[in-house]
């Protein structure tokens, strides 16, 4: 039907029609995504990495940090504009991916706030055994009790006096009055991406390292410290 | 015309078919209530079930490939663990309570003598992870699983994709689980007419119903609830029940109402098995209770059985044994998968 020099031009041009088009729509559906850091003193934390810590005149040394979060949500001026699509995301300190939470391909606009939960909402706590970040593979879910555990803070320090100077941090519950489930609303400069820090050494300066380093089933005083999260994530600077 | 009748037909018809077997997977007696599990959650097929019943007679799941769940949970007592008041698991280490008979879990709000666990699907993790039981982490098993070409396999037939995760296994052990449905004893007969108690039967069915029917309700034989039954607190272990999850006062000493179906497979009774015969039990009824700020309304008043009339209950009791359950083959040991014939 077409003419052989037709046919010819095409064959040509249709691969670099092709290369350029895709080149096109790489460029508009670059991953935008909301990267975590855990961090000391502002600069991304290093397990195993032994940390001064001027409030509590002691070092640190942290061996395992995981927390879960979920249902995070993107806000420019108060309105909702997106949300990540996954809804519950394990962030573990020792798997930089997992700290990398992808934001809809194609997803244009601007946010200046993120929201989302510390932990998982009781329904899903009670609903049956979920994959993906909620497998208990993971070990994040309590196998003698029901329940997800929202966060594994486990580290040394001298200051500490259990066996091995090691404090361990298990801290769950969805059930009230001990409900461990917080919101958190972290302000970011106005973008497509952002980096959100968590300071690991402004929760532990908080916590009295001398007398409070066990928490391994949900009660008061897992809330206790829950209540003192929202406030060590804020913008990476 | 007829050609579109035809084909939207066989769709329903495929439809139609497919959900019968779904629910067919799991036996629902029409004398039951509805099911506390979402089986659409987690929908039945023979595939995911064999998975399951493999996995909950393998060793592997063990850290010294010794222990399966069925080490405690045997089939031949109506996955209940008899001869031992306390169950014991890996290295002979005795656990705390007694290992509890495994049937109509698909009606089961909680799970554990204290109800610990609030889904089927979570349980399994509690034995699996005990270092008195099975002592193994759920990364290792998985690890193993995925190692095993055989279960690699399963679990590509089971959910299409061969890599085991703890999502899956735990799902399949759930659905293995849930098809152990017990419900054809003499009494589930009686109760669709195709059966007539004796009279002593019939004696006992009223004394069962007088005096234990508030928390042994049937046809479940259990309320689902929590009570105390006025057991005294045996001091070498200390087992305060529902108190331990709970941490409330008003919950001391409560553990969940076994059901009274199998009695007969499943001795010894009571969470820490301190009873080897039902006449134990009876006589704990009717003089043992020990009363204390918790102990349930429904014995407030002593329980009166002359000698006979305890002849008469326990004759009912005995109705309640399923003995087509117990010798199912479907729920037994999977030969073919776990120990194929070598050529």
């Amino acid at each position: 039907m077409f003419q052989h020099s037709t046919l010819l031009a095409l064959r040509l041009c249709l691969p670099a029609l092709v290369a350029f088009t895709s080149l096109n729509l790489c460029a508009q559906q670059k991953q935008n995504e909301i990267r975590f850091h855990f961090t000391v003193d502002n600069a991304v934390l290093e397990l195993e990495k032994s940390y001064y810590l001027p409030a509590i005149k002691d070092s640190i040394r942290l061996e395992k940090i995981a927390l879960y979060l979920s249902h995070l949500r993107l806000y420019k001026g108060n309105k909702l504009v997106g949300s990540a699509e996954k809804e519950f995301v394990l962030l573990n300190a020792e798997n930089a991916t997992s700290q990398q939470i992808p934001l809809p391909k194609g997803m244009v606009k601007k946010f200046d706030e993120v929201r989302f939960y510390f932990g998982i909402d009781s329904t899903t706590q009670v609903e049956g055994v979920s994959g993906g970040d909620l497998d208990p593979v993971h070990g994040m879910y309590w196998t003698w009790q029901s329940g997800y555990i929202h966060a594994k803070i486990e580290g040394v320090s001298p200051t500490c006096p259990a066996r091995k100077n090691r404090f361990l941090f298990h801290i769950g519950g969805y059930q009230a009055p001990n409900s461990t489930v917080k919101e958190i609303r972290v302000k970011v400069p106005k973008s497509q991406s952002a980096e959100i820090s968590i300071a690991i050494d402004q929760l532990l300066s908080q916590v009295d390292l001398r007398t409070n380093y066990v928490v391994m089933s949900p009660g008061p005083k897992a809330v206790t410290i829950a209540l003192l999260l929202p406030a060590i994530f804020s913008p990476a600077p | 015309m007829r050609r579109k009748t035809f084909i939207l037909g066989t769709i329903a018809w495929c439809c139609l078919a497919f959900y019968s077997k779904q629910q067919t997977m799991v036996a629902l007696p029409a004398h039951f209530p509805p099911t506390v599990y979402d089986l659409d959650r987690n929908p039945p097929t023979p595939e995911k079930i064999e998975l399951g019943r493999a996995l909950f007679y393998d060793t592997i799941l063990s850290k010294d490939s010794t222990i399966s769940c069925a080490s405690c949970h045997n089939p031949y007592n109506a996955f209940a663990h008899t001869d031992h008041d306390l169950s014991h698991g890996i290295d002979d280490l005795i656990g705390t309570r007694n290992a509890p008979a495994l049937f109509n879990l698909a009606w089961q709000q909680t799970f554990m003598w204290d109800g610990a666990i609030v889904h089927l699907d979570m349980q399994a993790l509690a034995p699996i992870t005990n270092t008195r039981e099975m002592n193994l982490s759920m990364q290792a098993v998985i690890d193993r699983l995925n190692a095993s070409q055989l279960y690699q396999k399963l679990f590509y037939e089971a959910f299409r994709d061969s890599l085991a995760t703890g999502e899956h296994a735990l799902k399949a052990l759930a659905q293995f689980q849930l098809t152990l449905v017990s419900a054809n004893s003499k009494y589930d007969r009686v109760s669709n007419s195709l059966e007539t108690f004796s009279d002593q039967e019939s004696a006992g069915y009223a004394l069962y119903q007088k005096n234990c029917s508030s928390c042994h309700v049937e046809p479940l034989f259990s309320s689902g609830g929590f009570a105390n039954n006025g057991l005294p607190v045996d001091t070498s272990l200390n087992d305060y029940g529902k108190w331990k999850v709970s941490g409330l006062s008003e919950d001391s000493l409560l553990f969940k109402v076994p059901t009274l179906r199998n009695l007969s497979y499943t001795y010894p009774y009571m969470h820490d098995g301190r009873f080897n015969k039902l006449n134990q039990v009876l006589n704990h009824y009717t003089r043992g209770i020990q009363n204390s700020k918790t102990l349930s309304n429904a014995l407030q008043k002593p329980i009166l059985l002359s000698s006979n009339e305890k002849t008469d209950l326990l004759s009912f009791l005995l109705t309640l044994n399923d003995r087509e359950f117990v010798f199912n083959p479907k729920h037994q040991f999977p030969k073919k998968i776990l120990l194929p014939a070598k050529d």
